[in-house]
């Protein structure tokens, strides 16, 4: 693996993985083993930010907020990294069309292999507390795909949240779908502008993951008709936004 | 070398082809790992705990981790027996592997119903009587704290099956002994031990509990020499075979529980980190048995005990 900080605190990180990246599709996540001990105790789930099957090769971004993306970031040229994927389910077939990618800080990451596959169809909203944040900008325009971004003290684009970004691009234009990914906040605020303007939307959910593969019934989020639960790491990452509740984790 | 040790294991009235099990909701259904860690691994598949009617489990988190352990409050998510029997069943048998359903309720009806009808149900081998549950008529204390209604569910299950009975204890509880021995009485084959121990976590940044339930149960390498104390004093006390489990992680944890008095172990959350464990499992005990030159495992159930000494029990 090779890995560099592309942001402080932000991490890309390639891996030599020939078939993951073989079976891999745009919204699916490896669990990755972050620690060579007891702790951490459970895997940790990361985006393929990268699907790369020429070369052999997977990517992830992550951004350092515990023990585990500590560790992971620790790691060295050469090392090797334990992970199974890909696993949940990529993003469904998106209406033809313009789709908005609409990305909250590493949330980036889901995001870049669809901006991939979508070509010129793509247009990104990336957004950040501030420029230096804005880790997977760079990677997002060599995608092709058309970038603004947002940041909230203003050091960049458009001053305030990514979603306001996104309701005033509305006034001027609207896709055939918005896709987005990043903390619940904004995914809520997301899915109600998507119900406003009734535009079909898809949004990748974060929550603490057990297994990984939809046995331990541990990653919950609430449906939003009130019967019961779905599953993030089985039922997801990738969820219509009508569907779910996004929750903080 | 291998066709000189036996894995296979004798467990009350079953035989199983390897003395790996799962451990009842860490492997779900048996077919979500797929290749990851297929069901054909194990001497006998244990379910997700079912129960009467479908359950949508606990809000969300279930999971926090703790140093060495994993607080869960999944909150018994199923689809049900007549979900089980539709959509799980059918898949699992196609793997040939013993199947062993787990039941849970919150009455003793909900045993005896359950029990009854799995009795018909041809592909299953055996039920595992998860007695953590509360117990809705004496205030949700868990029926497996008190010998009394561990008696009276056992009973009640044992009257209307003549499937093969695991009893699974909870280690929350001051002595095992009692319990184990109401269970035996009232007809168990087997002992399935031990269930997660109740514990909890605090967010200090939010100053808030961290599961949505409050409190979870405790599995993982941190609750293993709990499993082995209980296995020791139970194995000494009453004469029925017992499967292991609590942090069972390697071939060294699963030889312990065997020398502690377990016949067989179950793997639970080590599968969730690492769905490659059982054939690393396996091949340690296989390669302990070739070096101490022990042609099967039975031979090493409870040998610990001849070398105890005169300590406490
Ligand atoms: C399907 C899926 C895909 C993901 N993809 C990515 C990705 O591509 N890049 C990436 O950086 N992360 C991603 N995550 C989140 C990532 O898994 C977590 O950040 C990671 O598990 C944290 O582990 P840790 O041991 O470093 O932190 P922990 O010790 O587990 O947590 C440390 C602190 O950070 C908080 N925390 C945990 N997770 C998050 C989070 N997601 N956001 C904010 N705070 C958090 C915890 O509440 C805790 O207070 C993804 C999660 C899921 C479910
Ligand atoms: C996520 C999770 C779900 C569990 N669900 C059940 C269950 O439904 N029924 C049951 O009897 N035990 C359940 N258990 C307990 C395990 O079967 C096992 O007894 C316990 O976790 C100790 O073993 P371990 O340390 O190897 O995980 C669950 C454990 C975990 C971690």
């Amino acid at each position: 693996m090779k890995r560099c900080e592309i942001a402080p605190g932000h991490h890309w990180m390639v891996v030599s993985a020939p078939e993951l990246a073989r079976r891999a599709r745009p919204g699916q996540f490896a669990q990755v083993r972050c620690g060579e001990g007891w702790w951490p105790l459970m895997r940790r789930p990361f985006s393929l930010a990268r699907i790369d099957p020429a070369r052999g090769q997977v990517g992830f971004l992550f951004r350092v907020v515990g023990d585990g993306t500590r560790w992971l970031g620790a790691r060295q040229p050469g090392q090797v990294v334990d992970l199974i994927g890909p696993l949940g389910k990529g993003f469904p077939p998106l209406p033809p069309g313009t789709v908005w990618l609409v990305a909250g800080g590493v949330g980036v990451a889901a995001l870049l292999p669809l901006a991939e596959q979508l070509g010129s169809r793509a247009r990104a909203m990336l957004g950040a507390r501030t420029h230096s944040l804005l880790a997977g900008r760079d990677e997002l325009i060599q995608t092709g795909a058309v970038v603004e971004v947002a940041t909230e003290d203003g050091s960049a684009g458009w001053r305030g949240q990514v979603t306001e970004l996104v309701q005033a691009r509305l006034q001027e234009e609207r896709p055939a779908a918005l896709v987005g990914c990043g903390p619940a906040g904004m995914l809520q605020e997301l899915r109600l502008v998507a119900a406003r303007y009734r535009i079909p939307c898809w949004i990748s959910l974060e929550a603490r993951l057990g297994c990984g593969v939809g046995a331990c019934r541990g990653c919950a989020v609430p449906r939003s008709d009130g019967n019961g639960y779905l599953m993030v790491c089985s039922d997801g990452p990738v969820f219509a936004a009508g569907e779910v509740i996004p929750v903080e984790v | 070398m291998r066709s000189e040790v036996d894995l296979s294991v004798k467990l009350g009235p079953l035989r199983l082809a390897n003395p790996l099990l799962t451990a009842s909701g860490c492997y779900g259904y048996g077919t979500e790992f797929g290749d990851l860690c297929p069901p054909g691994l194990f001497g006998a598949v244990v379910v997700k705990g079912t129960t009467p009617e479908p359950r949508s489990g606990n809000p969300p988190p279930r999971l926090a981790e703790v140093a060495g352990g994993l607080l869960n409050a999944i909150g018994l998510e199923n689809p049900g027996l007549d979900g089980f029997l539709k959509l799980h069943l059918p898949r699992l048998r196609r793997y040939q592997v013993p199947v062993i359903v787990n039941i849970a309720g919150h009455r003793v009806e909900d045993y005896r119903e359950m029990a009854a009808r799995l009795d018909q149900v041809e592909g299953v081998d055996a039920l595992e009587v998860n007695i953590s549950c509360p117990n809705v008529r004496q205030g949700g204390m868990a029926f497996g704290v008190d010998p009394a209604s561990t008696a009276a569910v056992v009973r009640a299950v044992r009257r209307v099956t003549t499937k093969p009975l695991l009893v699974k204890l909870t280690p929350n509880v001051a002595d095992p002994v009692p319990i184990a021995r109401a269970a035996v009485d009232e007809g168990a084959d087997v002992l399935s031990m031990i269930n997660t121990l109740v514990g909890m976590r605090i967010d200090v940044e939010r100053r808030r509990p961290v599961l949505g339930n409050i409190t979870g149960g405790l599995s993982g390498p941190a609750i293993r020499p709990v499993a082995v104390r209980m296995i020791w004093q139970v194995y000494r006390a009453v004469p029925a075979p017992i499967v292991g489990m609590g942090g069972v992680t390697s071939a060294e944890d699963a030889l312990e529980f065997f020398l502690a008095g377990a016949s067989a172990v179950a793997l639970g959350t080590v599968l969730l980190r690492d769905p490659g464990a059982p054939v690393q499992v396996l091949d340690g005990i296989r390669e302990y048995l070739v070096r101490h030159r022990f042609r099967s495992v039975g031979e090493l159930v409870g040998l610990a005990h001849r070398n105890a000494g005169g300590g406490g029990t």
